[in-house]
């Protein structure tokens, strides 16, 4: 009878959810109000019928195992979907101001509003994303300690003191994101200022993601903690544990990547549904800078993830063989097929702009015919495992349990050298696009047109070098000496050429650059590119958790309930893959919201892209870097 | 834009089902934790046995295969173990596996030789975490490769669980009746099953001022008085036995003296 009275009560609310719905939306913006707070009344409603059920279910077996459980999808998918969905929105929310900091100062040093008007946009999106976050963070919470009171009992002795630190985080980061939105319009005159707030954003922002991090990371590598610290000192001991700054600046880079290829995203999705030329021009080029900024997140990232691992196997082998040698081996394919994909789609996406934005494009298709050879053959050898599950009859026709061919490119000599020569050719293809539509004017010009190439083949030939000669040496040659040497010349080639390309574009000549032409493959490679992070994201995810195996806290506590095992891959995908279509409907839901505003004001698209249609117009003036 | 966002869904659709399609194919293998097995030195008769449970560990438990192979093996993570029977003594086998950097070897391939430290984890300490008696059955394991075991069976002795004595009912029915236990505990029989285990009851009745009279709902009433010194050891087992006999409900076989609340008073 009470499941009556609350399956009717809570049908009332939800049929009066979708009629304000209905009547606020067409109130216009303000009547957004409503709502809302109706939506948000009606998930508490859901949350304490939810909640109380999971009481009813599990105080019995709580004080016993430590653990509560929900029928049908368990209380371990419960929190792997809340956790995913708020780490995602956390990460867009956090990835999301950095650039939009760096789009805004250009803005104000470069003086061409458009920038600033991209800054906006992207602050919009970040503040339609931000309650959200909150929101599944709070659910996260309630999760947790509703299915695992042991674990987080445990976890609170360790950090209760850092939850004052992360609540205090919060709240600055809210009020200082509320005067950097809200304050747009009004400091325009006090830009200097407007760009302090989102700075100091961005810095709460990144100490928030460093202090949930540490709890994540202590469950992985926890150190020991000597009796008789005090509360802080225990904090902070077991905050500083080896994989924290790993993942800090492994999660930090990776936020930018995502929130890059998100906006992106969104901007290919408003792009194909843009009416007017301005509009499809306005979206092209943001399309064009969440790509970029994708890429330049992208580009670093397998060395902090290089890092990461180092770290993980130098504090427990065990768990770094779990992860790269163990029964987590066979997921780096599935990673390396991922960022394959993305290499592949980012790439394409540049190669797009060049056929269709630049003129003259012609000239480039045997460069990409180039690049598009490499990046196939380094994607086929990243994918190639080390082993294949054979039938005797197999295993005896190639002489063994390795093919001679998986026994060479299954290993990880040829591996980090094929992720060094993507990243190399995927800068020169971005260097190509820099630089199309520009004609140096400095007096070294033809040799700025072709050192950039030459050190870039030079890197490549010693990349190549260090992966053969990686077979012939120690494992522990290749892993500290010759793999960091990759690395580091990598890296070192992309700062000197982008300093040396920036120095000769000084008062170079700009053509014309077309935004607005690109066709709707572009748009659907966006797409695309965000899909694999997101999906990437959830993978890596699985793979940290999973790596700890049947603990807790790695080591320190052991996990004993019913779910202290790791899934195999099949079922890890299908979780990854529902989480993902959830999240991008999620934020497809919000990004529509955000975008009312636009059509409320009905000024958006064109207000941001009205300065310039194409770069070379302002460029010509000197006063807009056409990339 | 609904047609082109029921595109770019369909799209999406598409990516995850081909990514979910191969993850699919490949291999499955979930991380099931260990079972927990716990090793019976009473069940170790021989030295053959013992290597045979050393042998279980290596490569379960222990998960030393996971690195050390036996033989040579392209994917060795460690050094081969085949023959190191032969090479080691006992002590430099303990001291290697649970102490793996206390002697740290030369790395000859450099100039100037650098010291290689192990990087094994200590298997005595979490998370691999084997016992004593286990750490010596891997222990004559190895020395089984290609060596001599000198690892007794009996040395396992000293790992055995402490005898269990198992005292008399009825003489804990008398001990009982002496202590004139039933004057406060009427419901006895109710009382015993709030115990989660035998060592519980046995705490609750030595040290009574805790747990037993919250359990009884007697918080604040006079605990037992020192029972833990009137009582001998066979005494206090006598009496647990007797306790451990009585089913729910069922009351103790004495004649209690009257109270104030059986009369009425």
């Amino acid at each position: 009878m009470t499941a009556v009275r609350v399956g009717l009560f809570g049908g009332l609310l939800l049929r009066r959810w979708l009629r304000a719905v209905r009547t606020g939306f067409a109130a216009g913006i303000e009547g957004r109000a409503v709502p809302v707070v109706m939506g948000v009344c009606c998930f508490l409603f859901i949350c304490a019928v939810v909640s109380s059920s999971f009481a009813q279910e599990g105080s019995a077996t709580a004080a016993g195992s430590g653990y509560r459980d929900v029928p049908w999808l368990g209380s371990r998918n419960w929190v792997w979907i809340a956790a995913q969905l708020h780490l995602l929105f956390g990460g867009f929310v956090l990835g999301v101001p950095i650039f939009a900091w760096v789009c805004e100062l250009i803005g104000v040093r470069s003086g061409d509003p458009r920038y600033d008007k991209l800054a906006k946009e992207f602050t919009k999106l970040l503040t339609a994303a931000y309650s959200t976050t909150a929101l599944l963070g709070a659910i996260l919470l309630f999760m947790l300690i509703g299915f695992y009171p042991k674990f987080m009992n445990a976890l609170s002795d360790v950090f209760y003191v850092s939850y004052f630190v992360y609540v205090g985080l919060f709240l600055l980061e809210t009020v200082t994101l509320y005067l950097y939105w809200y304050g747009w319009d009004s400091m325009s005159g006090r830009k200097g200022w407007h760009l302090f707030l989102g700075l100091l954003l961005n810095l709460f922002g990144f100490l928030i993601v460093i202090v949930a991090n540490s709890w994540a990371t202590y469950q992985n590598s926890p150190v020991v903690l000597p009796a008789g610290l005090s509360p802080w000192d225990r904090a902070w001991a077991a905050a500083h544990n080896p994989t924290w700054w790993p993942l800090n600046i492994h999660r930090l880079i990776a936020n930018v990547v995502l929130g890059g290829f998100l906006c992106g995203a969104y901007a290919g999705i408003r792009y194909l549904g843009a009416k007017s030329h301005e509009e499809r021009a306005h979206y092209d080029w943001m399309g064009y800078i969440g790509n970029f900024i994708g890429i330049f997140g992208l580009l670093p990232l397998p060395f902090a993830g290089y890092w990461l691992t180092m770290e993980i196997y130098r504090y427990n082998q065990q768990m770094g063989i779990t992860l790269m040698g163990g029964f987590l081996s066979w997921l780096f394919i599935l990673q390396a097929v991922l960022i394959g994909v993305l290499f592949l789609g980012s790439n394409y996406y540049f190669w797009l702009g060049l056929a269709h934005r630049t003129e003259d494009s012609q000239k480039y298709k045997k460069y990409i015919l180039g690049f598009i050879i490499v990046l196939l053959m380094c994607f086929g050898i990243w994918m190639t495992p080390h082993s294949m599950v054979a039938s005797l009859q197999e295993a005896r026709a190639i002489g063994g349990a390795n093919h001679p061919l998986l026994g060479v490119f299954g290993v990880m000599s040829a591996k980090m050298t094929v992720s060094n020569l993507m990243i190399l050719v995927t800068f020169a293809s971005f260097l190509m696009y820099w630089r199309a539509n520009k004609i140096e004017t400095v007096r070294w010009a033809k040799a700025a047109r072709v050192v950039p190439f030459v050190l870039i083949g030079l890197a490549a030939l010693y990349v190549i070098w260090a992966g053969v000669y990686g077979y012939f040496v120690p494992a522990i040659v290749r892993i500290y000496v010759l793999s960091v040497s990759q690395v580091g010349t990598v890296i070192g080639t992309l700062i000197l050429v982008s300093v040396l390309v920036m120095i000769s574009m000084r008062g170079a000549r700009e053509t014309t650059l077309h935004w607005g032409r690109m066709p709707p493959k572009a748009s659907y490679a966006l797409v695309l590119n965000a899909v694999m992070v997101i999906v990437l994201m959830g993978l890596m995810g699985y793979a940290r958790s999973a790596s700890r195996v049947y603990w807790h806290i790695y080591g320190v506590m052991e996990d004993t309930s019913p779910y202290a095992f790791s899934p195999p891959l099949g079922e890890a995908a299908f979780m990854i893959c529902t989480i993902t279509l959830i999240f991008c409907l999620f934020v497809s839901f919000i990004f529509w919201v955000a975008s009312l505003s636009s059509h409320g004001d009905g000024k958006a698209g064109k207000s941001a892209a009205a300065p310039s249609m194409v770069a070379g117009a302002a460029g010509a003036a000197g006063k807009v870097p056409a990339h | 834009m609904s047609k082109e966002f029921l595109k770019i869904t369909m799209f999406v659709v598409l990516i995850l089902s081909a990514f979910y399609y191969m993850a699919s194919s490949i291999p499955q293998q979930a991380s099931l934790p260990p079972v927990k097995e716990q090793l019976d030195p009473a069940q170790i008769k021989t030295k053959a046995d013992l290597v045979n449970v050393g042998r279980k560990l290596f490569f379960g438990k222990g998960q030393c295969a996971l690195c050390h192979t036996i033989g040579a093996s392209h994917g060795a993570r460690a050094p081969n173990l085949e023959g190191v029977g032969a090479k080691l003594t006992r002590e430099f086998i303990y001291e290697s596996t649970t102490q793996p950097s206390k002697y740290i070897y030369m790395d000859y391939t450099v100039s100037p030789p650098k010291p290689f430290p192990a990087q094994m984890p200590k298997i005595n300490k979490p998370p691999v975490d084997l016992s004593d008696a286990e750490l010596l059955a891997v222990m004559s394991f190895v020395q089984s490769l290609g060596g001599e075991v000198t690892i007794e069976p009996r040395e396992l002795a000293a790992f055995l669980p402490p005898p269990v004595v198992k005292g008399d009912p009825n003489a804990g029915r008398a001990v009982f009746n002496k202590l004139e236990c039933a004057r406060c505990h009427q419901q006895l029989g109710a009382v015993l099953g709030k115990y989660a285990s035998k060592e519980s009851l046995r705490a609750a009745v030595v040290r009574p001022a805790g747990a037993a009279a919250k359990a009884e709902g007697k918080e604040g009433k006079p605990p037992h008085f020192e029972f833990d010194r009137k009582l001998s050891v066979k005494d206090l087992d006598d009496l647990m036995a007797y306790l451990e006999g009585l089913q729910p409900a069922q009351k103790p076989e004495s004649t209690p003296t009257p109270t104030k609340a059986s009369t009425g008073a």
